[in-house]
């Protein structure tokens, strides 16, 4: 049961979306939506090293970041309560200052689902980090997760990277038993390189899927998931990513998987992540 | 409320940073009134005693310098200049202690009349003159930012960094580099390129193009002589100039022709504000070429009394307050901030360094008995120049090359310098200092500044990664090979 919906107000391209995925998803299930700012000081002020002269310099652009992430942060806030308001959606506002990564697992504790964007979070224009924040509290296990990009598009099908393992497993159940979604098509792909008979594994998962009244249908690629997982999702037509993705362990943090990195990277579509 | 606290609990620190500051100044003015034994400085041959720990206060303000900004517990106190200086007077007073330890009392006063007479006051005070006046200059525009405007504008920076130093170069021509190429995509290696030769290379034929140069001249090398380099300078900016002419043209052709029209609709004329600051300027290197109070002046047997160039120069600095417009000034963002921030720091490097220069003075046989080629002198300058600053690099190696009298040599203050060795340690100082954002001032100040105008500008290490040692080494591999093999 999904009561409480969190969407990371972070000021990049995917912000927008983020609050159209989360108004949508609360409209469903009656949730309350949370919308999370977060203003880190210590990363804004972080300039690097500074040569002897150019700490005043340094100083200002410190500065300059802070008002400039203030005024994107009342941009995001003011988008996101005008979308809740136009959708009757029960909202509120967390502004949180500190620690981006901390704040967020903070306030992911209290709600179901996260929804962020795929590729930068609360950097207001700022911070180009190019996603490893991201990377960074999906490591470090913030579930069940819903990653999007810049465009927004309803999800009406989706695409289940499915691999047999206890990962990909707990994706697809979560994605089932949740019931983020109504029932819809799903397509479960199994891609080259996996442990044990791709056959099994996809009748399987289409078995467990069918339980669950989503129609499902099965794909064997003959190619490593980093290299096809994008391109079988478009071929599918599929809205939504569905994957495992990072360890739990302190050094798996650090390595999150390589499809599952790739594709927060390159996709264009939405992306559940369940770990 | 907060900001009472915060003045608190400074209170402590600047009490006993004044403490330390007035016993340094009165030991000096003692010193220069004449109440000492008249003995003259005592000359180290031998290793200093105990000189692994006299090192130390240079190593921790170069540390403090190199590793307060990063940290999360230390940046915010290193923001404020009361508590660099704090820094500076304790290695300063930790050096003095050591000296007293090690050579005696008297010892203290020839070495802070020697770094603080003859290196620091004029140092600062020509960094400061050049600073304010070149802060009164203002240059706006937008221009079409094709490659042939963008190659030009670097040329000309290249061109006045020499004479109005690389921090004014820089300043003066950021502002309206950005703003000519604010509708193009591609702009990333334009300030990039601009930091290799404007806020470094160019200012290398003059000593007031880049400090570590005046602190040369200030130990004896006559004031034209760095015009020689013009060969290696035309060199490394005539390469650079024209890769950047053939990288620019290959990235225009990648922009839009939507971006190109919106470029060319926005013009708007270059304009110069504050130009009457280029006259100031003008006497700045006037005063510094012709008053020396260690010779005559110019046609004269007027010997100029001890700080007469600081206070002309000075006067100069007057002179432009006075007649520029406040308007420049805000236009400019200009502070005292970064001036005092370097004065603070220099008070505290210029003592610290002494110790290490009497271990180099004592060792440095031993050093140069293999490293003793231009090409180690200017690679080993350069890759310190760097990562440090490059005023204390460069007087390191200057003073290591006395250790090496061989060749042709340069008749300076207290000796004579191998010429080639120093050609090399002036070079080096000077275009490696390009390297990073750390290598050079101006090199920061430019990034901050493109940062702020929405420049989403490499990180420390794609600076070095992505574009210096891609493109500046082999340059200097090929300067070597021309001029220093």
């Amino acid at each position: 049961m999904i009561k409480r919906i969190l969407v990371a107000l972070s000021g990049t391209p995917c912000t927008q979306s983020a609050i159209a995925h989360g108004v949508e998803l609360a409209k469903v299930h009656d949730a309350e939506l949370s919308g999370v700012t977060v203003i880190d000081p210590d990363r804004l002020h972080d300039v690097g090293p500074i040569p002897i002269g150019g700490a005043a310099a340094a100083h200002e652009l410190g500065e300059h970041r802070m008002r400039l992430a203030t005024e994107h942060i009342e941009e995001a806030i003011g988008q996101f309560e005008k979308a809740c308001g136009e959708a009757g959606v029960s909202n509120r506002v967390l502004k949180e200052s500190g620690d981006s990564a901390q704040r967020l697992l903070a306030d992911w504790r209290y709600h179901d689902l996260t929804v962020i964007g795929l590729r930068g979070l609360f950097e207001y224009g700022v911070l180009h980090d190019h996603g490893h924040l991201v990377l960074d509290v999906i490591g470090a296990g913030l579930r069940p997760l819903l990653a999007v990009s810049e465009v927004h598009r309803p999800i009406h099908s989706a695409m289940i990277a499915y691999e047999g393992s206890a990962l990909s497993a707990r994706a697809m159940k979560a994605f089932c038993m949740l019931g983020i979604w109504k029932p819809m098509p799903v397509t479960v792909a199994c891609f080259k390189g996996q442990d044990g008979d791709p056959e099994e594994l996809l009748r399987d998962a289409a078995s467990y899927l069918d339980a669950h009244t989503f129609a499902a249908t099965k794909k064997r690629v003959e190619e490593k998931p980093r290299n096809a997982i994008l391109d079988t999702m478009e071929s599918c037509d599929a809205d939504l990513l569905v994957m495992g993705a990072a360890k739990r362990t302190r050094i798996g943090r650090k390595m999150l998987g390589d499809t599952a990195r790739f594709a927060l990277e390159n996709s264009t579509q939405p992306i559940f992540l369940h770990h | 409320m907060q900001q009472n606290q915060y003045k608190k609990s400074k209170a402590p620190i600047a009490i006993f940073t004044l403490i330390i500051a007035l016993g340094i100044a009165g030991w000096l003015g003692w010193f220069l009134a004449g109440h000492h034994d008249g003995h003259a400085a005592h000359h180290e041959q031998h290793m200093p005693h105990l000189w692994y720990v006299g090192i130390l206060p240079f190593v921790a303000i170069l540390g403090a310098v190199a590793v307060f900004p990063l940290l999360n517990f230390t940046r915010h106190w290193w923001e404020y200049n009361i508590n660099r200086f704090f820094i500076a007077m304790c290695c300063s007073a930790a050096t003095i202690g050591y000296m007293i330890f090690t050579s005696g009392g008297e010892s203290i006063g020839p070495m802070l009349d020697h770094s603080i007479m003859k290196d620091f006051i004029p140092f600062i005070v020509l960094l400061f003159s050049l600073y304010v006046i070149s802060g009164g200059i203002y240059l706006s525009g937008d221009l079409a930012a094709s490659p042939k405007v963008n190659t030009t504008f670097l040329a000309i920076g290249a061109g006045i960094a020499s004479f109005i130093g690389t921090t004014g170069a820089s300043m003066l021509l950021i502002r309206p580099l950005l703003k000519t190429n604010s509708q193009r995509k591609y702009k990333v290696h334009t300030i990039v390129v601009f930091i290799f030769l404007v806020s470094n290379i160019g200012g290398t034929l003059l000593p007031i193009g880049d400090p570590p140069l005046f602190l040369g001249y200030l130990r004896g090398v006559p004031f034209m002589w760095t015009l020689g380099l013009w060969p290696m300078w035309a060199t490394a900016c005539g390469i650079l100039l024209v890769v950047y002419f053939v990288w620019d043209s290959m990235l225009y052709r990648k922009e839009s022709s939507k971006d190109h029209k919106l470029d060319e609709s926005k013009h708007q004329p270059l304009r110069l504000q504050g130009g009457i600051n280029f006259l100031w300027i003008g006497g700045i290197v006037a005063t510094a070429a012709l008053v020396d109070s260690a010779k005559p002046f110019v046609g004269t047997d007027w010997v100029p009394f001890p700080c007469c160039r600081e206070l002309i120069m000075l006067f100069f600095v007057v002179l432009s307050l006075k007649t520029t417009a406040e308007a420049i000034h805000k236009a400019n963002n200009f502070t005292y901030a970064a001036i005092l921030e370097v004065a603070a720091l220099f008070s505290g490097i210029f003592i610290a360094m002494q110790v290490p220069l009497a271990v180099l003075e004592a060792s440095g046989k031993t050093i140069t008995a293999t490293m003793n080629q231009p090409w180690h002198f200017f690679w080993s300058t350069g890759t310190l120049s760097s990562f440090l600053d490059n005023a204390p690099t460069y007087v390191v190696f200057f003073k290591l090359s006395q250790s090496l009298p061989e060749g042709e040599m340069l008749a300076v203050n207290n000796g004579s310098v191998p010429v080639l060795l120093l050609i090399a340690v002036s070079l080096g100082s000077v275009f490696m200092g390009a390297m990073t954002y750390i290598g050079n001032g101006p090199n920061f100040m430019v990034k901050a500044i493109a940062e702020q105008e929405g420049v989403e500008m490499p990180s420390f290490f794609g600076f070095m990664f992505k574009y210096s040692i891609p493109v500046l080494v082999p340059i200097f591999l090929l300067i070597t090979i021309f001029f220093l093999l």
